[in-house]
């Protein structure tokens, strides 16, 4: 059986390799127009240590890496933008400590000075955890207060004194040396009293209808603190 | 060592001068080895026209590498060498080859060579070209380049028993053509 497949073999390999076919004519012509025009790239592609398909792997892989770290600092960005935008508004519904700042500090806009600095400085007893600071800084504040009501009073009067004094004669009113203590008594009951009205002031400040801030988040990719609707409206 | 002698140029020259890219001593190398080489080309593509491609492929590989041939062995071996892998390259993107089982590879009668004798050259590389590109490449490197399986695995990318499984399909095929085309019947059947 082996013979006969040796000898069989044996046959067809005589057979093709005695005989030699002649190429077409014109086939040197081919070969040397290749030669000249350089386009023989085949050499160069077999005899290339890395092959095309693993080049090609490269690039793919390298096209999707690219993008999905691009996909993820865009999502990471929004994601960013998101959390500030809530941060804001957090801000401003939630009656947390730092709420009644910022609608105290509106409402200074609207109230006099001294209801506004009483009501601040009660804010910030009330945000102080322990009560025995709470209630030192207040008495400091409300000293600083009075102090500056003091020089409020007296300044202008000095003022108009000096400026007047020398081109028109101007009448001093006569002061007793006792009105200053008179003055800061009074300024300290008044401020007393504005403290015992806080509770009144706030209730005044919750029925006063501020005007609503609300923080909508942008919705395209450029970071911005967001757009401030004034009652509804754009401002 | 004799040296060959073509027209007038002994293929030292001929490979110098290939070396220097001199079209002359080209067309010298072509005239030398096309005949025999086109007979390679032949067996291992399908058609003519795809014959003709390897041709043109190869003779470019040898004018671009002629310069690595370090004068190990003959040189038409070598440029042999580089046609026959040229066809493999080809081919080996197209071939599917796959295992067959033993029971497929076993039972082939071979017929005596008397049968091959009625037969011309032209027929048989006419049968051989019939064959499906993984039987053809296999029989070739096998029976007529003399390479082991080892070497055809290695070549092809496949398994030395797919290599084997293959070859014994393609005997079977090119036998089953040879008694077609001659009416040649096995002798022990006929007993």
């Amino acid at each position: 059986m082996d013979q006969k497949m040796k000898n069989f073999d044996r046959n067809i390999e005589q057979m093709m390799n005695e005989n030699e076919v002649a190429p077409p004519f014109g086939m040197w012509n081919r070969i040397a127009t290749e030669l000249e025009t350089g386009a023989a790239a085949v050499p160069v592609s077999v005899n290339s240590p890395i092959p095309q398909r693993t080049v090609f792997g490269f690039v793919a892989g390298a096209l999707f890496i690219s993008a999905s770290l691009l996909t993820a600092y865009l999502v990471n960005d929004y994601s960013k933008e998101e959390k500030t935008i809530a941060i804001n508004t957090s801000v401003v519904n939630q009656p947390s400590v730092s709420a009644p700042v910022t609608q105290e500090m509106q409402t200074i806009i609207f109230r006099d000075e001294v209801k506004s600095t009483a009501r601040i400085s009660k804010s910030i007893a009330t945000t102080l955890p322990v009560a025995e600071k709470a209630t030192e800084a207040a008495s400091t504040n409300v000293s600083a207060n009075t102090s500056k009501l003091h020089t409020e009073v007296s300044v202008p009067t000095q003022a108009i004194a000096e400026n007047n004094g020398v081109t028109e004669p101007y009448y001093f009113p006569a002061i007793d040396i006792d009105n200053a203590k008179k003055v800061e008594e009074k300024t300290t009951a008044s401020i007393a009293k504005v403290s015992k009205a806080t509770d009144v002031n706030e209730r005044e400040v919750s029925s006063y209808e501020a005007p609503k801030i609300k923080f909508r988040p942008k919705k395209h990719r450029s970071f911005s603190y967001g757009r401030i609707i004034h009652n509804g409206k754009r401002k | 060592m004799s040296s060959i002698v073509f027209q007038g140029n002994t293929e030292e020259q001929i490979r110098e001068g290939c070396v220097k890219g001199d079209r002359k001593y080209q067309q010298m190398l072509y005239n030398m080895f096309s005949s025999k080489m086109f007979g390679v080309c032949l067996r291992y593509a399908n058609e003519y026209n795809s014959a003709q491609d390897l041709l043109q492929e190869g003779f470019v590989k040898v004018f671009k590498n002629v310069e690595k041939f370090r004068g190990e062995g003959s040189f038409e071996g070598w440029v042999r060498r580089i046609f026959v892998n040229t066809a493999i390259e080809h081919y080996r993107k197209q071939v599917n080859l796959y295992a067959l089982h033993d029971t497929e590879a076993k039972g082939y009668e071979y017929y005596e060579g008397n049968a091959l004798e009625t037969l011309k050259h032209q027929d048989i590389l006419r049968m051989i070209q019939k064959l499906s590109d993984g039987y053809r490449t296999v029989f070739n490197l096998y029976v007529i380049e003399g390479f082991s399986h080892k070497e055809i695995g290695d070549m092809m990318g496949i398994s030395e028993g797919t290599s084997k499984s293959q070859l014994a399909r393609a005997r079977y095929l090119l036998q089953k053509m040879i008694t077609e085309a001659t009416g040649f019947v096995n002798q022990s059947q006929n007993a």
